[in-house]
């Protein structure tokens, strides 16, 4: 390439610019007005694609973005659809709170459990009646599937309920069929009681598995037809003596959140005093 | 190449974030050309991506045109000084030239606000410069033998 031929090219070079640096002038200046026109001819031939490129781009981008909120939706509802069962349980024994409030002839308060089994204090629970509610000691504390404890003490507003797993309970016990009668106790052992004895049954008595066995109303504690459990197997025989029955409970404190702790009975005439 | 550039710009752009900082594929591709072009082409290609983002902004029209024709031009001149096959000297094209470009673009447009255009100077275009000229480093260093052969382009 000659000087020559250089010098050529570049005073192309610069009209050429000189020509593009005019024609930007121009279009800022724009005296003419028709920019826009100009800008919105360019958008909707040459640059269509590219814009139709950006714009799919952005939607696929939304589309992400959205299906990201979606997904964090979804999970949200997954875990309010998993409490759904624990409501659903809890509404089937609040239900059958109310069923067995109709059954029991004996005036009762309900009560919610504040705390269910403790560290260190796995006999006792904590219910929110107390004397304000007519709840007394010793008052007998039922969940829909049967016998949970009795109260110990009593507050204002809350009383504390020695359940049966507690070592010193006992309750006098009877088949439902009431052909044989004894003592339900918790068997206590290594680890937490979760199973009940049968105690002091006669001798010449024989209980199959699965047979109810319901408090008999003696001692004056529990009234009568309380579920207690059903019968396992036979644990221990004292032949010419007594047997003892192994018992699965009828109910577990564990598994409860609301009870029913049973008043004492209403005199016949208190309503026309 | 640089109509993979280009098409970057337009699909890969709004994935990166804010677009005041993502990378400005189009003026990269413009700065990968004008640095080996003669500067007459470059201006007419710099006009051409002026044009372009003029249309696709709310901007002032010819605004961009004007600034991408000079800066174009003088990327082209740049190369009689310069070695364009040298790493740095395009990193330093490609962090100078989108500076440039901003500040041409703001005074074509009248933005002479200077708290805005401090603001705009001294953080955005500085970002976006940074992201341009990572791009291009990329790019420079992945495509080497064909840009030296200018097949790549």
């Amino acid at each position: 390439m000659t000087l020559g031929s250089d010098s050529t090219a570049g005073s192309r070079d610069t009209m050429i610019f000189v020509v593009c640096l005019l024609l930007s002038v121009v279009a800022r200046a724009d005296p003419v007005g028709v920019s826009e026109e100009l800008a919105s001819g360019l958008r909707r031939t040459v640059l269509a694609p590219l814009i139709y490129l950006q714009r799919q781009t952005q939607l696929i981008r939304d589309r992400r973005a959205e299906f990201d909120r979606l997904v964090v939706q979804r999970d949200s509802a997954i875990m309010r659809a998993s409490e759904v069962p624990r409501v659903a349980a809890e509404n089937r024994r609040l239900r059958a709170l109310l069923q067995l409030g109709d059954r029991l002839s004996l005036p009762f308060v309900a009560a919610e459990i504040l705390h269910q089994v403790e560290p260190g204090d796995q006999h006792t629970l904590i219910v929110t009646a107390g004397t304000r509610d007519g709840v007394r000691r010793w008052a007998p504390v039922v969940a829909p599937g049967g016998l949970i404890g009795f109260v110990s003490r009593v507050d204002r507003s809350t009383s504390i309920v020695h359940t049966w797993t507690h070592p010193d309970f006992r309750a006098s016990a009877i088949t439902a069929d009431s052909s044989v009668a004894g003592i339900v106790a918790p068997r206590v052992g290594i680890g937490p009681t979760t199973l009940l004895e049968l105690r002091e049954v006669a001798h010449l008595s024989d209980l199959g598995p699965g047979t109810l066995v319901v408090t008999s109303g003696l001692g004056g504690v529990y009234p009568r037809g309380i579920r207690l459990g059903r019968i396992r197997r036979l644990e221990e025989e004292r032949p010419g003596l007594s047997k003892t029955y192994l018992m699965d409970p009828a109910v577990h404190p564990a598994s409860v959140s609301h009870v029913l702790i049973l008043l004492p009975p209403v005199p016949a005439d208190s309503g026309r005093a | 190449m640089l109509a993979g550039l280009v098409l970057l710009h337009f699909t890969l752009r709004p994935w990166l974030g804010n677009p005041r900082w993502s990378p400005d594929f189009l003026l990269l591709a413009l700065m990968l050309y004008a640095i080996r072009a003669r500067p007459g082409r470059a201006a007419v290609a710099g006009f051409g991506v002026g044009i372009v983002g003029d249309a696709l902004a709310e901007a002032a029209f010819g605004a961009g045109a004007f600034a991408h024709t000079v800066l174009a031009y003088l990327q082209a001149w740049g190369k009689a000084v310069f070695f364009p096959e040298n790493l740095m000297v395009n990193v330093w094209f490609f962090l100078a030239g989108t500076w440039m470009r901003d500040l041409m673009v703001m005074l074509a447009n009248g933005e002479l606000d200077a708290r805005a255009m401090l603001w705009q100077l001294g953080t955005w275009s500085l970002l976006r410069a940074a992201t341009t000229t990572l791009v291009g480093v990329v790019v420079l260093v992945g495509f080497r033998d064909a840009m030296k052969t200018g097949v790549a382009l």
